[in-house]
């Protein structure tokens, strides 16, 4: 997890990158600039509090195919499309798949500006959600697997006496096991750990 | 047209003419027709003189009492008449009968109709057919003169160009021999009758040659009026049956003819009467002849005189519109209606050219309508075609109206986000002068490039005729290539550019070979629609090669088969579904029109190659234009 807030921007055209950087570095935003998808690929750690400003249009690997990479790789980077009059299908397209906002050309500063500091809070958010979801997925690998059971078992809301039964186990045995999960998965109650079971993969 | 009525008037003038004649003569002969011959007792008999009158009335008295014995219920009269009072007591008709030479009587009779009823027989036993002859006579001392051939030169005397003995059988005789009697010798003398004296002449020694009528000089010699061998006979002829000497053949003797008014009654008798008088009689004697026969053939006669072109047959030329008519009115009638088919003939044949011109001039203002309509008709093509490039270039720009959208929008993205981050920073009093200038100049360029690029779209749309502009093809490439720019992303085309150097400029107009240039391109693209991504490649080359500059386009696409490939530039030919089939055609004229050429060189399943000719010019031929 990177917390450093950055704004990428991919365009082949050299001055839409050349003004756009001028417009976010004005707003005292770090800017990183790519000419080519490759190029961003290759050299950006996606992993940013920020966002992408891509141009949908450009030569080799295409604005659509940059963001279908990104998701293949969990990003949570969102990205702003930037689109001609002509691309608005396009734009749609990239939005159904996942783009957080698009920006249709010419652009006015203000507004683009705006998008690109709520695509920013956006990210922060994603990243806080993302690293959360780590956590808890973490706590959960620590419970034993007779834990785990139990706690799939207390989600589905069984009574303690119900997963004795089922387990075979003693009731005791049972009521030990569910003080362990609440304590490991540092719930304070049912629903707290349910809402975690919700965020995590079962193993 | 005027010909026409001039034959028209020719061919009246000709009309009245023969219908006058013939209404004037038709009178004239009937009224001959019917004057009754006057029966009068007196029957008249002219005898040519030829000898003088004594010696006629002495000779032919005695043939005009026999017949006065005989015929009881007329008297016959005897006229001595000399050769112009015998022609003219003819035209008088105050004879019933002529005795004449036969000269004489062929003129006559060609001239006023007498007949012969009867031909003298020859005198003295001579032969009975051909009496008349010519003697031509020198003194026997002249031994200059042997034959005609020596008379040339000579002085000539003879009776009169009239005689026919005494002259025109002669000159027959030197005709055949080249010579002219009027012409060839030293004088030509006329003794007048009686014919004596040229014998005469001739013994004297008054001229070197005369001539005399056969039988003449043995007539002289029995009268003793000339001694035996003092004249000599030049080309004395063989005859066996004619006593006396001649040096020219023989003709008819004398006839005795009627006039043409003449009863045949009468002429009947006459004939009878005197064909009775014998052989040796004193009447024959007194006539010093042989009697009368039944009458020759005088055809002899006519040849002499068709040939000299005397009597009769110069006569022709002398008489009047009437005897002219009466003796040749059959051959003037031909003639006349020759005359007249040929005036009609040419009137309708100046009648038929003028239709025949009518007709063509009609046809040739038929031609220049056509050649009018098609020049018409060619140019409402070349108009429509001008439209069609015209509709061409538009849905062209259709079909990149949203790369021109994408084109605009980058410059004023750019130029939106440095005036929006610069206003930004200056709010916040945080941008040098540097940073501001290097930002104007950054905003301003952009604009310049939004500029640029309405400014071609325009000239793409507007619609103009060929100009002649020094055209850099290299240009008019890249132009072309910014043009297609957004096209080239879109479809992921590799271009490569092989641009010659030094390439002298072309007489075109710039929009247009950018508009040939798109199109050829806008096709690559198309046809490498159906190869992969990846090696998709358009190649342009710009060269100059001797007069030549070309620019090639090749692509390397999948090709096209050659029935594709020959109809090319057929307008409406297409191969794409909701293709128009015009953007070849129009590019092909287009380069005609800038006297370039467009042609497919290369069509194979290696691509499509494209070529762009056009010839270097120079100074003089843009003036030219």
């Amino acid at each position: 997890m990177n917390s450093e807030v950055k704004v990428f921007i991919v365009d082949d055209d050299e001055s839409i990158r050349h003004s756009l950087r001028w417009l976010l570095e004005s707003a005292k935003l770090t800017v990183e600039d790519y000419p080519s998808a490759d190029e961003f690929l290759l050299h950006v750690d996606t992993d940013h509090v920020g966002c992408l400003i891509l141009d949908v249009r450009m030569p080799g690997m295409s604005g659509l195919e940059l963001q279908q990479a990104l998701l293949d790789r969990t990003s949570t980077l969102p990205i702003i499309i930037l689109t001609g009059h002509g691309d608005v299908p396009m734009a749609v397209r990239a939005m159904s798949q996942g783009s957080f906002d698009f920006v249709q050309k010419p652009f006015n500063g203000p507004q683009l500006l705006e998008r690109v500091q709520s695509a920013i809070e956006h990210s922060r958010h994603l990243l806080q959600e993302k690293s959360s979801r780590t956590e808890i997925q973490e706590r959960y690998n620590l419970l034993t697997p007779r834990e785990q059971q139990v706690m799939s078992h207390i989600v589905t809301g069984n009574a303690n006496k119900v997963i004795a039964f089922d387990m075979d186990i003693g009731l005791r045995t049972v009521e030990v096991h569910r003080h362990r999960v609440m304590e490991k998965m540092q719930a304070r109650s049912v629903a707290d750990l349910i809402y975690y079971h919700l965020q995590i993969k079962p193993n | 047209m005027c010909f026409r009525y001039l034959y028209f008037i020719l061919f009246c003038l000709f009309s009245f003419s023969i219908i006058s004649t013939v209404y004037a003569q038709l009178p004239a002969l009937s009224a001959e027709q019917q004057q009754p011959n006057p029966a009068k007792p007196v029957i008249n008999i002219g005898v040519l003189a030829f000898r003088g009158d004594d010696y006629a009335a002495a000779r032919w008295q005695a043939t005009v009492d026999y017949l006065n014995s005989r015929i009881h219920e007329m008297h016959f009269k005897l006229h001595t008449l000399s050769l112009p009072q015998m022609k003219q007591a003819v035209a008088d008709k105050t004879l019933s009968f002529i005795l004449t030479n036969p000269g004489n009587y062929i003129e006559l009779e060609v001239e006023y109709g007498v007949s012969r009823i009867l031909t003298l027989q020859p005198e003295r036993g001579a032969g009975p057919k051909s009496t008349i002859g010519s003697v031509i006579v020198v003194r026997q001392d002249r031994q200059d003169i042997q034959s005609m051939a020596d008379i040339t030169g000579k002085s000539l005397m003879i009776v009169s160009k009239q005689a026919f003995g005494g002259f025109q059988v002669a000159w027959l005789e030197f005709k055949k021999r080249g010579i002219d009697p009027f012409t060839d010798f030293s004088a030509l003398k006329f003794s007048g009758f009686p014919m004596d004296n040229v014998a005469y002449a001739v013994r004297d020694g008054d001229v070197d040659v005369g001539i005399l009528r056969a039988c003449v000089l043995e007539n002289m010699i029995f009268e003793g009026k000339i001694k035996a061998g003092e004249l000599r006979v030049l080309d004395p002829q063989p005859f066996d049956d004619f006593a006396c000497q001649s040096s020219t053949r023989l003709y008819p003797n004398w006839p005795l003819a009627k006039l043409r008014d003449t009863p045949n009654m009468l002429a009947k008798r006459v004939a009878q009467v005197l064909l009775e008088l014998p052989e040796d009689s004193l009447v024959t004697w007194a006539g010093n002849h042989a009697g009368w026969t039944i009458p020759m053939d005088y055809q002899p006669v006519h040849d002499l005189f068709r040939e000299l072109q005397i009597g009769p047959y110069e006569w022709l030329a002398k008489t009047s519109l009437r005897q002219l008519w009466e003796r040749y009115w059959h051959w003037i009638m031909f003639f006349v209606m020759a005359l007249v088919y040929g005036a009609w003939h040419m009137a309708r044949v100046e009648h038929l050219v003028n239709v025949r011109t009518q007709q063509l001039s009609e046809t040739n203002v038929q031609l220049k309508q056509e050649i009018k309509e098609r020049l018409n008709a060619e140019h409402e093509t070349r108009m429509r075609q001008t439209e069609l490039a015209h509709v061409s270039r538009i849905s062209a720009v259709g079909e990149l109206a949203s790369g021109m959208a994408h084109e605009l929008n980058q410059p004023l993205s750019a130029i939106n986000s440095y005036a929006q981050g610069t206003t930004m920073r200056l709010q916040a009093d945080e941008i040098s002068t540097a940073e501001l200038i290097d930002i104007s100049q950054h905003i301003i360029a952009q604009a310049e490039r939004a500029g640029t690029i309405i400014q071609r779209f325009r000239s793409f749309l507007r619609k103009e005729e060929v100009a002649c502009t020094d055209v850099d093809l290299n240009k008019a490439i890249t132009e072309a290539l910014e043009l297609f720019a957004s096209e080239v992303r879109k479809r992921n085309i590799d271009i490569e550019l092989q641009l010659a150097n030094r390439l002298p400029p072309v007489c075109a107009e710039i929009i247009q070979v950018e508009q040939v240039v798109l199109n050829l391109l806008r096709n690559a693209a198309e046809a490498m629609q159906a190869i992969d991504n990846k090696t998709r490649k358009i190649l342009i080359r710009s060269e100059q090669q001797d007069n030549v500059i070309r620019v090639s386009i090749s692509d390397n696409g999948p090709g096209m088969t050659d029935d594709v490939a020959k109809h090319l530039f057929d307008p409406f030919f297409t191969t794409k579904p909701d293709g128009m089939g015009l953007g070849l055609s129009i590019s092909h004229s287009i380069m005609e029109a800038q006297r370039g050429q467009l042609e497919l060189i290369e069509h194979g399943g290696q691509g499509v190659t494209f070529t762009l000719t056009w010839p270097v010019y120079r100074g003089e031929d843009l003036n030219e234009q």
